[in-house]
């Protein structure tokens, strides 16, 4: 078990070192440079250097990226270039409220997909199998977004059901802000829902299609034992996988949810810290991003090896 | 943007049904093209004439405000209406046609330039060269798509190129992987291991006889990724990160429906409908193609 965790982990150190060299070197891609970017088309030559020294981009690039790398590891973004605001600060202000909105998406996924894909499963090549899958195909081919608009102007606006807009933190109320979540949340897991049923289905027809389960029949074990004790628990373990690929997925629609429902969370913060060339801002918010996709990849990664035995050699 | 998971199950395709008849109009090997694939295939065609053709067909200047006539709804004047600054919505939505051909372009010529070289290399030399360069496909595969493709673009510098040159390269690592499992198959055949002894160039051993038999998975790969990526192309137009203002696009489209969409949804719904269907034609072809390919999915 040990020797596994110590592997796992080992894993993540390319993804971290291609991950954190990737968003460094965007500033150095940038036509110009980041310098250029923050001061602005009118800006004298000499300001520009001027800025370069003050952001430390005068220095050698591989003494810029210790330096980045060191700062990053300990929290400190940098200020903002156009609002001068710690970027720090900010991104501690406004990741609960991402996480939040992530978490009960990919809840929705879980709570309809699952049951769907048994469903699905048991009932196979039947009219119920039939529609669950033709519904997956649309639930993968409308996005996630311009399913929001549609909910917006039906649910919030014509039928005044929820707020069309806007975001209550969790500390201020309970009640407003999970009535504020519901069409983000559904909205942004309605295409992992779509992923998570097809690959409930597939696994659970995988695992219905094993000898083992062909004995269980045999045994004369009711309907609900086969298909829950046994079926669902081995099919399970590649849903969990998936989770680690929803997850980035999840994190990157939420930016265009945000946007469609006026949430002030990292997403919004991205958009703005893009349109507006801030280069600290985008950088901190990709960064934390990056480390929580890992992260949750590594959750995963070990669940799965701490539930399936024959992962653990 | 997911990437397609593999091993997913193969949807039960109009093909099954299809293929008594095809066998006895083709014979062996060939199939009929049955009614949905005639239909997507029609339907991408068509996407892609009203581009070439958007000069002719669009009945208004797309760029040409008419404050007094916003959000006007259809009519006979306007099929789709007007958006918040006078444009008429069809004309826009013809003239998107164009940035949606043009991106899609840019986004898998991308991934191919990149990911395909990199997956053969990795899958025919095979020991430490394959080690980094697939621990380097994983490590990128792992990020989140959509954001790392806003932050390249935004160094790129936004515009449509730009966006879809970071679709395109996030995509590249998906590209690669599959190729290179498909090079592994057949790295070692009998026909490989003959040109070897006949003493070919390794180049032209991995780009005549290799490349050639290995590139089905990774080209069934790439016609997914085109839908992907013209839904990667709306959610950018749509933040205006891709094609910008006020030059029209499907994703911009989106954007301006959007803010009076109380009043008149069609102007959002007409684009969203155009966008769900190409994708829908495009994954249709990809499924047809794999069954054309005979690749088990």
């Amino acid at each position: 078990m040990i020797p596994t965790i110590l592997k796992r982990l080992l894993a993540v150190v390319p993804t971290v070192v291609v991950a954190t060299l990737l968003v460094f070197s965007l500033e150095q891609i940038t036509p110009g440079g980041a310098a250029e970017a923050a001061a602005g088309p009118t800006a004298t030559p000499r300001q520009v250097a001027a800025l370069k020294h003050q952001m430390g981009l005068d220095q050698p690039v591989p003494l810029q990226y210790v330096t980045w790398l060191a700062d990053v590891a300990r929290g400190r973004f940098g200020q903002s270039v156009i609002n001068r605001q710690d970027v720090g600060a900010e991104i501690a202000q406004r990741l609960p409220v991402t996480l939040e909105l992530t978490l009960a998406a990919l809840l929705v996924a879980l709570l309809v997909g699952i049951p769907l894909g048994i469903l699905s499963a048991a009932r196979r090549q039947s009219r119920i199998d039939g529609v669950v899958r033709s519904g997956t195909g649309l639930g993968l081919a409308v996005p996630e977004f311009v399913l929001a608009m549609f909910a917006v102007d039906v649910f919030a606006l014509k039928l005044g059901w929820v707020p069309p807009t806007g975001f209550t933190p969790l500390s201020q109320s309970l009640a407003s802000n999970l009535q504020g979540l519901i069409l983000p949340a559904l909205a942004l897991g309605s295409g992992a829902a779509a992923i998570v049923t097809r690959q409930t289905r597939g696994a659970m027809v995988e695992v219905m299609d094993s000898p083992f389960m062909r004995t269980a029949w045999a045994l004369g074990l009711s309907r609900r034992q086969i298909y829950f004790r046994f079926a669902l628990k081995n099919a399970l373990i590649s849903v969990i996988t998936v989770i680690g690929l929803l997850a980035g997925a999840l994190l990157g629609v939420a930016v265009l949810i945000e946007r469609v429902f006026v949430i002030p969370g990292m997403g919004s913060m991205l958009v703005d810290g893009v349109t507006q060339k801030d280069f600290p801002v985008m950088q901190g918010v990709t960064v934390v991003f990056v480390a929580i996709v890992i992260v949750i990849n590594l959750a995963v990664d070990l669940s799965y090896a701490v539930l399936d035995p024959r992962i653990r050699r | 943007m997911a990437q397609v998971v593999e091993g997913e199950s193969r949807p039960a395709s109009a093909w099954q049904v299809a293929t008594p008849l095809g066998a006895v109009a083709g014979g062996p090997g060939r199939r009929a093209w049955g009614p949905g694939l005639v239909l997507a295939a029609g339907f991408v065609v068509f996407v892609a004439l009203v581009g070439v053709l958007a000069p002719v067909l669009a009945p208004h200047d797309p760029i040409k405000q008419d404050l007094g006539n916003a959000i006007a709804g259809p009519s006979a004047q306007h099929l789709l209406g007007t958006d918040d600054f006078g444009r008429d919505v069809l004309s826009r939505l013809i003239w998107g046609a164009r940035p949606a051909l043009l991106g899609v372009l840019v986004a898998i010529t991308t991934a191919s330039v990149i990911g395909l070289p990199w997956g053969l290399v990795a899958g025919y030399a095979g020991g430490a060269v394959d080690l980094v360069l697939m621990r380097l496909a994983d490590a990128l595969l792992v990020l989140p798509g959509l954001v790392i493709a806003i932050a390249i673009t935004t160094a790129l510098g936004a515009s449509l190129t730009n966006a879809m040159l970071a679709v395109g390269i996030v995509f590249s690592p998906v590209v690669a992987r599959v190729l290179r499992s498909g090079v592994l198959t057949v790295r070692d055949r009998e026909y490989v291991v003959v040109t070897r002894m006949y003493g070919l160039r390794p180049r032209h051993r991995m780009l005549q006889h290799v490349l050639p038999n290995a590139v089905g998975p990774a080209v069934i790969q790439l016609t997914l990724l085109t839908g992907i990526s013209l839904l990667a192309q709306a959610a950018l137009g749509f933040l205006g990160i891709g094609v910008q203002p006020p030059a029209p696009s499907w994703g911009d489209s989106l954007a301006s429906g959007y803010k009076f969409i109380i009043v008149d949804p069609a102007a959002t719904a007409a684009p969203a409908v155009v966008i769900v269907l190409t994708v829908l034609a495009i994954y249709r072809l990809g499924d047809a193609l794999r069954d054309r390919l005979e690749i088990p999915a």
